[in-house]
C-alpha cells in the first residue's frame, strides 16, 4: 500500500513540476506571440528604425544579428571540428579525453558577460578595432564553441568503429580517414550543434553590447575597425529600458517576437538532425 | 625460413619452393602486460590458403589483425616477436603501415558497407590509395565486381544504396572493394559466419578462385570449411587463458591427432 502511495506521490510531483515548467515557458511564448504579432507588419521587418525605436522597423537589426551569428558560425566551425577530432581521434589517453571534455564543459559554464569582457579587452582595446561586427562574431563563436564541439564529438563517437577499421584496413592514411569518414559522417552533429549554439548566440546581449553592437546609426558594415552593427537583442534591451514610454511598447514586443521566431526556426531545424544523430548511435 | 609442410596447388606444383609471403616469428601479443597469445610461428606461401582455427576467444582474430598491424588501432595491445612480409619486418623503423595495409587487405566478420552507393563503396579505397586516374575507375569497378561474381546482380544499380543489398552481396561487395586496391594478401576474419548457406557457398567459391591470384589467410571456426578451403592451418588452443599454437600443417593431420 505504502509503495502504491509513494509511486502516486512521485508521479504527482513530477507531473506538477512539468506543468509549472512548461506552463511558464508557454506563457512567455504566448505573451510574446500575442503582443508581438499584433504590432508586426512587413514594414516593421523591412524598414529601418526611426525615432529611437518608437517607430519604423528592425531591418538593420535583423541584418546585424544575421551577420553576428553567421560570423560566429564561421569562427567556431573549424575550431569545433578540430576539438572534436582531437578528443575522439587523436587523443589516445582516456585521461586526456576526459580533461578535454571537462574543459569544454567549463567553457560552456562561463557567464556570457565574461566573453564580452574578453572581447572588449583583446579586440576592442588591445587590437584597437573599436566596436566591430567581427569582434562580436568571434566572441559569440567562442561562446558557442563547446556546444558545437560536444555535438560533433558525440556524432564522431557514434560513427561505427567498423568504418574506421575498414578504411584503415584498405590502407587509408589517418588524414584520409578523417576526411573521408569522420568529417562527412559527423556533419549531422555539426549542423545540430551549430543551430543550437546559434539559437543561443542570437539571443545574447551581454557579449556584444560593448564589443559589437550599437542602438542606432549603423547599417551594413564596410570594414572591420569601428564597424558596429545593430542587433535584435540589444535593441530589445534598450527598448525595455525605455518601456516607461508607451510609444516604445508595440515595437518592443514585435522585436521580441522576431527574435524568438529566429531562435525557434534555428532550433526547429536542428531537431531532426539531432534525432538522426541519436538514431545512428543506437 | 622453410614451410613446415609441403603445399601444392591444384596442378600439384609445390608452393613452398617459393619464398614465403608472410612469416610470423615467435609472435606474442599482450593486453596491458597480460599475454593473450604466446610464441606463435608459421610461414605462409604465395597463393596459399592458410587457415587459423581454434575455439572462440583463443585469439584467432587478434592474430589475424596483427598480420597487417591493424591491431595497433587498439592502443592497449602490444606485440613482441616479428612478422615479415616478403622478408622485410613489418615492425622495422620507417615501415609505411598504411601502404602495408593496402598490400595486406582485410575482410571482416560482418560486412561493412558505407551508407553510400555500390559504386562509391567499391572505389572507396581505390581513390585514396592508388594513383589511378578517375576515368579508369568504372573499368576497375566492373573488374572487381566481376571478380566477386556480383557484376550481373548490381550493374543496373551501381548508383543505388549498397545498404539495400543482401548480407551475402554486401560481403562480396566488401571483397570487391578490397580487390580494387589490388592487395597481395587478403585476411579474412570468419567471412561467412554472418551469412546463410547459399551466400557461404558463393564466398567459398570466391576464395577457391581467388587463391589462383592471391594469398589468403582465413580465420574460421568451421572445420568443414577449413577442410574444404585451406592448404594448411595454424590450430590455436588456450592453456592458462593464453593462446598457443597446437598444430601447424594440413588440417586432416590435426583432426586425426584428435586435438
Amino acid at each position: 500500500m505504502m509503495r502504491h502511495w509513494s509511486n502516486a506521490l512521485f508521479f504527482l510531483i513530477t507531473g506538477a513540476c512539468t506543468f509549472v515548467g512548461l506552463g511558464l515557458l508557454l506563457a512567455i511564448l504566448a505573451a510574446i506571440t500575442f503582443k508581438g504579432l499584433s504590432s508586426l507588419s512587413w514594414d516593421f521587418l523591412f524598414k529601418p528604425m526611426k525615432e529611437a525605436g518608437a517607430s519604423g522597423g528592425v531591418f538593420y537589426n535583423i541584418i546585424g544579428t544575421v551577420i553576428l551569428i553567421g560570423t560566429a558560425l564561421i569562427v567556431s566551425s573549424p575550431l569545433a571540428f578540430a576539438l572534436a577530432l582531437l578528443q575522439q581521434v587523436y587523443l589516445k589517453k582516456r585521461s586526456l579525453r576526459r580533461a578535454l571534455t571537462l574543459f569544454l564543459y567549463l567553457i560552456n559554464g562561463i557567464p556570457s558577460i565574461l566573453f564580452g569582457l574578453f572581447g572588449l579587452t583583446v579586440f576592442v582595446q588591445f587590437f584597437d578595432w573599436g566596436k566591430s561586427w567581427l569582434t562580436g562574431g568571434i566572441v559569440l563563436g567562442l561562446m558557442i564553441l563547446p556546444t558545437m564541439a560536444v555535438a560533433i564529438s558525440e556524432r564522431i563517437h557514434a560513427i561505427p568503429q567498423a568504418y574506421f577499421e575498414t578504411a584503415a584496413g584498405l590502407g587509408l592514411r589517418p588524414a584520409q580517414i578523417v576526411w573521408s569518414i569522420f568529417i562527412p559522417y559527423s556533419l549531422n552533429g555539426w549542423l545540430s550543434g551549430s543551430l543550437l549554439g546559434l539559437a543561443r548566440a542570437a539571443g545574447e546581449t551581454a557579449p556584444i553590447m560593448f564589443t559589437a553592437t550599437v542602438f542606432s546609426g549603423a547599417t551594413v558594415p564596410d570594414g572591420v575597425q569601428e564597424s558596429p552593427v545593430l542587433s535584435l537583442p540589444y535593441h530589445i534591451f534598450i527598448l525595455a529600458q525605455e518601456s516607461y514610454n508607451p510609444q516604445m511598447i508595440p515595437n518592443l514586443w514585435a522585436s521580441a517576437f522576431v527574435l524568438v521566431a529566429m531562435v525557434m526556426v534555428l532550433s526547429l531545424f536542428s531537431l531532426p538532425w539531432r534525432k538522426r544523430a541519436f538514431e545512428a548511435k543506437r | 625460413m622453410k614451410l613446415e609442410e609441403p603445399v601444392t596447388d591444384k596442378s600439384g606444383a609445390n608452393l613452398t619452393t617459393s619464398k614465403p609471403v608472410l612469416e610470423v616469428d615467435s609472435l606474442s601479443i599482450f593486453a596491458g602486460g597480460r599475454p593473450l597469445l604466446q610464441r606463435i610461428s608459421f610461414s605462409i606461401a604465395v597463393h596459399e590458403v592458410f587457415g587459423i582455427i581454434g575455439p572462440s576467444g583463443v585469439g584467432k582474430t587478434t592474430l589475424l589483425r596483427t598480420l597487417n598491424r591493424l591491431l595497433e588501432l587498439d592502443s592497449e595491445l602490444s606485440v613482441t616477436g616479428d612478422i615479415r612480409f616478403h622478408g622485410k619486418s613489418n615492425f622495422a623503423g620507417g615501415t609505411d603501415v598504411d601502404a602495408l595495409r593496402a598490400k595486406i587487405g582485410m575482410i571482416f566478420q560482418q560486412p561493412v558497407v558505407f551508407p553510400t552507393t555500390v559504386y562509391k563503396n567499391v572505389i572507396f579505397g581505390l581513390r585514396h590509395v592508388t594513383p589511378l586516374p578517375k576515368k579508369q575507375y568504372p573499368e576497375v569497378v566492373e573488374q572487381a565486381l566481376k571478380e566477386v561474381s556480383l557484376w550481373n546482380q548490381v550493374k543496373e544499380r551501381l548508383h543505388e544504396s549498397a545498404e539495400h543489398l543482401s548480407l551475402g552481396q554486401q560481403q562480396r561487395l566488401c571483397l570487391a572493394r578490397t580487390l580494387a586496391v589490388d592487395p597481395e594478401v587478403i585476411l579474412m576474419d570468419e567471412p561467412t559466419s554472418a551469412l546463410d548457406t547459399q551466400s557461404t557457398q558463393a564466398i567459398e567459391q570466391l576464395i577457391y578462385r581467388l587463391k589462383e591470384t592471391r594469398t589468403i589467410v582465413l580465420v574460421t571456426h568451421n572445420l568443414a570449411q577449413a577442410k574444404r578451403l585451406t592448404h594448411r592451418v595454424a590450430a590455436l588452443t588456450a592453456k592458462d587463458n593464453i593462446g598457443r599454437l597446437a598444430h601447424l600443417g594440413p588440417i586432416h593431420e590435426w583432426t586425426e591427432e584428435g586435438a
